[in-house]
């Protein structure tokens, strides 16, 4: 497959997963703000606010590089390393989030599995009963179900969990 | 009175535009993949290489690698910001401004291409009116007889000929020409 496939299709399973996810909180009315771990681009947080353009979205980033249209204020920017900002987050917000969305990985395996290890206690302590994390790296949380993907999501290119 | 008509142009990219980046993004891609996938369909029987104009991330070359695979590849741009695994190598790679590198390869290589893909717009820049124009004159030379040219904008020449919207297209559009056969 060419890079340009397989870069379409993960584009189209981050935006199914996010749009699933952005349902269920919607319809079973989770209350919170959404949190963004990795603003990359912009692209997905643009497609969050369009999605949800009531709740509130924070965004974690250790070094902005977006379009301009795509970068939220600072009252909703925690910028800076995530080992540092996700305690911040927790300080501020506690365990109030509806939906949290990262997209951190990189090519490197080692460096992913370091950073599932970190990212899914947080997220654990960050997300409430009820919300929903998409990740596109395996976080292993205790008490969080596995939900089902959406049609046409190859089962480990994207995940999607219910926090209890 | 003024004419409305002059007023009103429609924009090609109004839908698209309307669309949350991810879906632009999807969108733009699915439509150079229909779009190459397209012209590399109609090259049965025309000799040449594949001209990238505007290498980018690297996905379209890669693309245009495995539709293609037993052709010459060529690659211009002004610096290289794909990935170091879509890099093309040294001799399929020409860095500088293409006001020099298509009139040398007007002289170098005239007549060896039989497919073009043009992709200078990205997502956020503004049309270039002047590059537009200029364009399709500075890259006809280079043109097999019956070559295909697959832009993002719509660029013509008055010895191209428009082939119809390839199957796949999305909201986002993109160009198909093939030069005279003669």
């Amino acid at each position: 497959m060419s890079r340009l496939d397989s870069f379409i299709r993960r584009m189209e399973a981050q935006r199914a997963c996010l749009d699933a996810a952005a349902t269920l909180i919607t319809e079973e009315a989770v209350a919170g703000p959404v949190l963004e771990l990795g603003l990359g681009n912009g692209r997905t947080y643009d497609h969050l606010r369009e999605r949800l353009p009531d709740r509130e979205i924070f965004v974690f980033e250790r070094k902005v590089a977006a379009h301009p249209d795509c970068v939220p204020d600072d009252a909703h920017l925690f910028l800076g390393a995530i080992d540092e900002t996700l305690p911040q987050a927790e300080r501020r917000l506690g365990r109030s989030a509806a939906l949290a969305h990262s997209d951190l990985g990189t090519g490197d395996a080692a460096a992913n599995a370091v950073l599932a290890r970190l990212i899914g206690p947080a997220l654990a302590r960050l997300v409430r009963p009820g919300g929903v994390i998409v990740s596109d790296q395996a976080l292993d949380v205790a008490g969080w179900s596995d939900l089902p993907l959406p049609a046409g999501v190859r089962p480990g290119r994207y995940h999607l969990y219910r926090a209890v | 009175m003024a004419d409305a008509s002059l007023t009103t142009q429609r924009d090609p990219l109004a839908a698209w535009r309307k669309l949350d980046a991810v879906s632009r993004m999807i969108a733009r891609l699915t439509s150079q993949k229909a779009a190459l996938t397209a012209a590399a369909e109609r090259l049965v029987g025309i000799d040449g290489m594949v001209l990238e104009v505007g290498l980018g991330k690297g996905r379209t070359w890669d693309l245009l690698g495995h539709l293609l695979p037993e052709r010459r590849r060529l690659a211009l741009d002004r610096e290289v910001h794909a990935p170091a695994a879509l890099r093309p190598a040294a001799d399929q790679l020409m860095l500088g401004e293409l006001s020099e590198l298509l009139p040398r390869l007007a002289r170098d290589m005239p007549g060896q291409v039989a497919l073009a893909h043009v992709d200078c717009g990205g997502e956020g820049r503004a049309a270039d009116a002047a590059f537009d124009a200029w364009l399709p004159a500075a890259l006809h030379p280079l043109l097999a007889a019956g070559a295909v040219v697959a832009q993002d904008r719509p660029r013509g020449h008055p010895r191209w000929r428009a082939l119809p919207a390839p199957a796949g297209m999305t909201v986002f559009p993109y160009y198909l020409y093939r030069k005279d056969a003669t």
